[in-house]
């Protein structure tokens, strides 16, 4: 009789499928690991002043995103944030080949600002009189959440262009065109010939 | 079912491969990068301030070109020539350069004050400058600037300063101190090395 349970050689199915889901938890586990953690910790140094410590995955940001449409971002996207992104992107893209480091140390009386770079995550730590805040942003969740922006931005500056209403538009790397490039990180600001606002201002009625 | 087995293996190693592949990318340590190092210390004792700021240069580098705010677009400062500045409008910096480069070492200008000495020089490729103010205890700056990077700031139109070239010269030179200021109450020292931290 044949036992689909349990091979000729003893090798059972469902130890089988045990294993193969214990590796791919493994796998997963090393995977989130991989991609670090959010730390959030905020104390109020007053009396009865607030506790608020936040943990998350930071492989949770990639997957959170998928789910927020694009184009709604890039809606509600301040004008500023438009502007400021490819330097944020240039940043970042540098950031992640960086070694362990202090980029800024600030000590003065009861005030302490340190921010560094710790196994590619953003290590923010403040301590003044009232405060002492920690913060732990892993840099492959930053960059989900500013390549998400950038295509955001894509939306917004196509939905002016529609409006008639526009200066410029964000376009990927690869596409050609005589606007300003921020190198290797994908997102370049197109201004129009008879353009001579930024893009902030130009986008200002979003 | 032992095929199976194989094959349901294999697509898990593969995911897993696929999944960790990011984090190994990202391990990769940037190259032999300079770093462009500010240190100020504000006041003495216990009520001292001190600020560190360590940039890479490769960071200053990719972030400049993208800045693209008021005077300040891709990489150059607009010097605006009709407005406060019209004074410089006259002055070809350029050539300036240019004869300073091509000169020997030696001190072009030597201003002693009764209260302030200000000495501009060439030494060894470097635009050297001093001020002293005061007789003594007074404000001390010394700024050491390699012609390289002085020639790279200039290098954009007429009005404009080129930051990102000069920042360019600036990694591609050697390490060493640019600028020091010290005062009764402050000392600030900016200076490129090849090290993360600051000493």
């Amino acid at each position: 009789m044949l036992n689909i349970w349990r091979s000729e050689r003893g090798f059972s199915v469902p130890g089988g499928m045990l294993a193969a889901v214990g590796v791919g938890a493994l796998l997963t586990g090393s995977y989130i690991y991989s991609q670090g953690l959010i730390r959030v910790s905020v104390h109020e140094k007053r009396e009865g002043g607030e506790h608020i410590r936040l943990v998350v995955p930071g492989a949770i940001v990639p997957l959170a995103l998928a789910f927020v449409p694009a184009k709604e971002i890039g809606r509600h996207m301040p004008a500023e944030a438009r502007q400021h992104l490819p330097v944020v992107e240039a940043a970042l893209g540098e950031l992640q080949r960086l070694p362990d480091c202090t980029l800024v140390q600030v000590d003065g009386r009861g005030e302490h600002v340190r921010i560094r770079v710790q196994d590619h995550q953003i290590v923010v730590d403040v301590d003044d009189h009232e405060d002492e805040v920690h913060l732990t942003l892993p840099l492959s969740s930053l960059s989900s959440v500013i390549a998400k922006m950038g295509r955001a931005a894509e939306f917004a500056g196509s939905e002016k262009a529609c409006d008639g209403d526009v200066t410029g538009t964000w376009r990927h790397a690869g596409h050609h065109g005589g606007g300003h490039h921020d190198g290797d990180h994908g997102v370049t600001w197109e201004e129009d010939d008879d353009a001579s606002e930024s893009p902030g201002s130009s986008s200002e009625t979003l | 079912m032992k095929r199976l087995m194989a094959v349901t293996g294999i697509l898990v190693l593969a995911a897993g491969v696929a999944l960790a592949a990011p984090a190994s990318k990202s391990t990769s340590k940037s190259s032999s990068d300079k770093w462009l190092h500010v240190r100020v210390e504000d006041g003495a004792g216990a009520d001292a301030e001190r600020v560190h700021v360590n940039v890479p240069l490769s960071l200053a580098e990719a972030v400049i070109p993208a800045i693209n705010v008021d005077n300040f677009r891709n990489g150059k400062v607009h010097v605006d020539m009709d407005g406060e500045a019209s004074h410089l409008q006259d002055v070809d910096f350029r050539k300036i350069l240019t004869a300073l480069r091509d000169t020997k070492d030696g001190n072009f200008v030597t201003v002693e004050g009764s209260k302030d000495n200000v000495q501009v020089a060439k030494q060894g490729g470097y635009l050297i400058a001093k001020v002293r103010e005061g007789k003594e205890g007074g404000t001390r700056v010394d700024a050491k600037i390699p012609f390289q990077v002085v020639e790279a700031l200039l290098s954009g139109n007429n009005n404009e300063l080129n930051i990102a070239a000069a920042v360019r010269a600036l990694g591609e030179h050697g390490d060493g101190v640019l600028v020091t200021v010290d005062d009764e109450k402050s000392k600030v020292r900016i200076w490129v090395d090849s090290k993360n931290e600051s000493e």
